[in-house]
């Protein structure tokens, strides 16, 4: 496992914080409103005629939360209004019943992720509701990975337990910075003393996986106020850890407007920082996966890795390969075959919908055979599994050797001179261990629509 | 009812002599006189798109279709309306048979993908056979040939043994045609395969995953690798 820090100190750093993510490949950017709801429901279609259709993984997302903390990009709306909330949670199971009848029945359901927003901002009955229509609709497998992004500030004592009968069994809790300081530049109060009370709670309930998501490069931050974090990280020792590094993209989303980029580290502080919540999780025996997850070694996730079945999804990092994603809620994304489908961000145009009997799209994709072999060499990396471009190539009739002779040549010229990035032997390529930090970078060599929306992706670190 | 577009079909000196599928087809084994004669009856590149009908149950049949490129099912509709599977076509396959002996076609035929078919008019047909022998045993062939696998698919047998004989067959089928017979891209869905069969959908794919599983095929959408070929033999043999 990587036990490398590497000092940031290079232009390659600097060029490796603009480098997407890659949830999916093509991203988001690249979708479009020429792909829509026939796309997506034809998909789906020929996705039942395969002769093993794919498991499904369902993703929910609930856009409420009740204050607004100014970091988060996400699509969500403040409200305490419990009536939008129960009519939005009616529309999520509207949207599931029709979305069942283009499915055959015997899709089986092996994953199921509530997002937001706060999912438990949600009253107890509307959320008891969505999961009673998803069993009622869908056929879920007794070995579901279930699970739901909570905020700890709204967890009450008896409510683990609740979401344990549903049937959840994992759970992720938004941490970012334990730091009083920082929170009040977020907006974010939350005393850690909370947090533990919800992992004890989570714990006793029998949850098997508890998620802690941090931030890094927060406003305010230190690598002071990160130790003090990554101390209470240890002492409650969750199961995976996520360290995402924060956008600031104040253009593209209002409620950062309130974060002066001034009180933003530097990019060379988030490496430092970075480096560091790496350096405490890989000492408190933390297997690192990728560059934003981290997991026990006894987690689903670390298994998954050391097995080489690690896969890529919206959400990040998980362990269920190979299935059609189904996408419900305001903005939600679903993946199925070829053909990617966002849903509508606005909460008016994703009822008519419904109402009108359809599939809320705004926006998609749809794969070429190249995006496809693009797609299998970027994941592939991102997965730290070594890609077979010479099977690749025939899998897919595409010349990977011409295809890349750039991408490679490209990765020559930017690696350290004594430290490759990559090797490439008998057309299998590889990540180094001196190119883990630059995974993202590396991936995005193999990116061909990159050169055409160079400043949206986030810092890459 | 599906919607159905008459292809239009053309002449042309050669037809047969000269096609790559000759091997396979109807005048397979005919000397070049022979092939002469067929070739001045053949209708070709007739254009079949996906969704539409060659022909229908109770058409008066006028002509045999050969498959040139691309692959067909044939089909029946029950009393209540149901549609049976009959049969998968290939290219060189010849579909029109089954009506032969009543001058009406007794089921529908679908191309599951853009096909070209070749048409062999009837009357025509008949003459060259009177004249050509080997016309008609091929003929007789063919006909022996289907209603062997008609009763092979009869037989009482386990869902395992159904599919690993249906998979086989289609296997053998692209091997004699020249194809590489270690891989399939079946343009049939599991939902054919299944009417086929007589399994429900769930069955067919329960099999295709114990199938993989146990790594006598390798299988991704509807593309089929063949791992393990006697094994397939040995459960298509099975009851």
């Amino acid at each position: 496992m990587s036990k490398t820090l590497f000092l940031p100190s290079t232009p390659l750093d600097l060029q490796a914080m603009r480098a997407p993510r890659y949830t999916s490949y093509p991203t988001a950017l690249q979708f479009c409103e020429e792909v829509g709801p026939t796309d997506a429901i034809e998909a789906l279609r020929a996705s039942n005629d395969d002769l093993v259709p794919a498991p499904l993984s369902l993703y929910l997302h609930v856009p409420f939360c009740r204050s607004n903390c100014f970091y988060c990009g996400c699509t969500r709306t403040v409200t305490r209004n419990q009536t939008i909330m129960s009519t939005y949670a009616a529309r999520l199971c509207d949207e599931l019943v029709q979305r069942a009848e283009n499915l055959d029945r015997d899709r089986r359901t092996v994953q199921v992720h509530f997002g937001g927003g706060t999912p438990n901002h949600l009253p107890d009955a509307d959320l008891e509701r969505i999961v009673g229509t998803i069993r009622q609709h869908y056929r879920v497998v007794s070995a579901v990975d279930a699970s739901l992004e909570v905020d700890p500030r709204l967890v009450q004592a008896n409510q683990p337990a609740f979401w344990r009968r549903l049937g959840f069994n994992r759970i992720s809790i938004g941490v970012q910075d334990v730091d009083p300081r920082v929170q009040r530049l977020i907006n974010r109060i939350q005393p850690s003393e909370m947090v533990a009370a919800t992992v004890d709670a989570c714990r006793d309930a029998g949850f098997a996986s508890i998620n802690f998501d941090l931030v890094y490069g927060l406003p305010g931050q230190t690598l002071d106020s990160i130790n003090a974090t990554m101390d209470f990280v240890e002492q409650q020792r969750p199961d995976r850890v996520a360290a995402f590094g924060y956008a600031h993209l104040p253009e593209r989303l209002p409620a950062q407007r309130a974060i002066n980029r001034a009180w933003l580290p530097d990019p060379q502080a988030r490496f430092r920082m970075r480096n560091y919540i790496e350096s405490r999780l890989i000492a408190a025996g933390y297997v690192a996966i990728g560059l934003d997850h981290f997991a026990l070694p006894t987690d689903t996730l670390a298994q998954a890795f050391a097995e080489g079945t690690l896969h890529r999804n919206f959400q990040g990092y998980t362990t269920h390969a190979g299935c059609d994603i189904i996408g419900f809620g305001v903005s939600s994304i679903s993946r199925v075959g070829r053909v990617f489908a966002q849903n509508t961000k606005a909460l008016d145009d994703y009822a008519s919908a419904l109402e009108r009997h359809e599939w809320p799209i705004e926006r998609g994709y749809r794969q070429s055979d190249e995006d496809r072999l693009r797609e299998r060499v970027i994941m592939g990396l991102m997965c730290h599994r070594p890609v077979d471009l010479v099977n690749l190539s025939r899998h897919y009739q595409l010349d990977a050797e011409e295809l890349f002779a750039d991408a490679l040549d490209n990765l020559h010229a930017i690696a350290p001179r004594t430290r490759p990035l990559t090797s490439c032997h008998d057309g299998v390529l590889e990540v180094t261990e001196a190119g883990r930090p630059y995974l993202r970078l590396i991936a995005a060599q193999f990116d061909a629509y990159l050169n055409t929306t160079p400043s949206k992706s986030s810092l890459a670190v | 009812m599906a919607a159905q577009l008459k292809p239009t079909f053309r002449q042309t000196a050669h037809a047969c002599s000269r096609c790559v599928m000759i091997g396979q087809c109807l005048p397979a084994g005919l000397t070049a006189d022979e092939l002469q004669r067929v070739d001045e009856i053949v209708g070709v590149n007739g254009r079949c798109s996906k969704g539409q009908t060659l022909y229908e149950a109770g058409d008066k049949i006028t002509a045999l279709y050969a498959v040139r490129n691309g692959s067909f099912k044939s089909y029946r509709i029950s009393e209540s309306g149901e549609e049976q599977v009959t049969g998968f076509f290939l290219p060189g396959d010849l579909l029109g048979m089954d009506g032969l002996h009543k001058g009406e076609h007794s089921s529908f035929a679908m191309p599951l993908e853009d096909s070209v078919v070749c048409r062999f008019p009837l009357d025509q047909l008949d003459e060259i056979m009177g004249e050509t022998p080997k016309l008609m045993r091929k003929m007789t062939r063919i006909a022996s040939r289907e209603l062997d696998t008609q009763i092979e698919r009869a037989r009482n047998r386990s869902a395992d043994a159904a599919v690993a004989g249906f998979l086989l067959d289609l296997r053998n089928r692209m091997a004699d045609r020249g194809f590489d017979a270690s891989r399939l891209s079946l343009k049939m869905s599991r939902r054919d395969i299944g009417n086929h069969l007589r399994l429900r959908i769930e069955t067919v794919s329960r099999v295709f995953s114990r199938l993989r599983d146990q790594h006598v095929i390798a299988v991704e959408g509807r593309d089929i690798s063949f791992l393990d070929p006697e094994r397939l033999r040995t459960l298509a043999a099975q009851d």
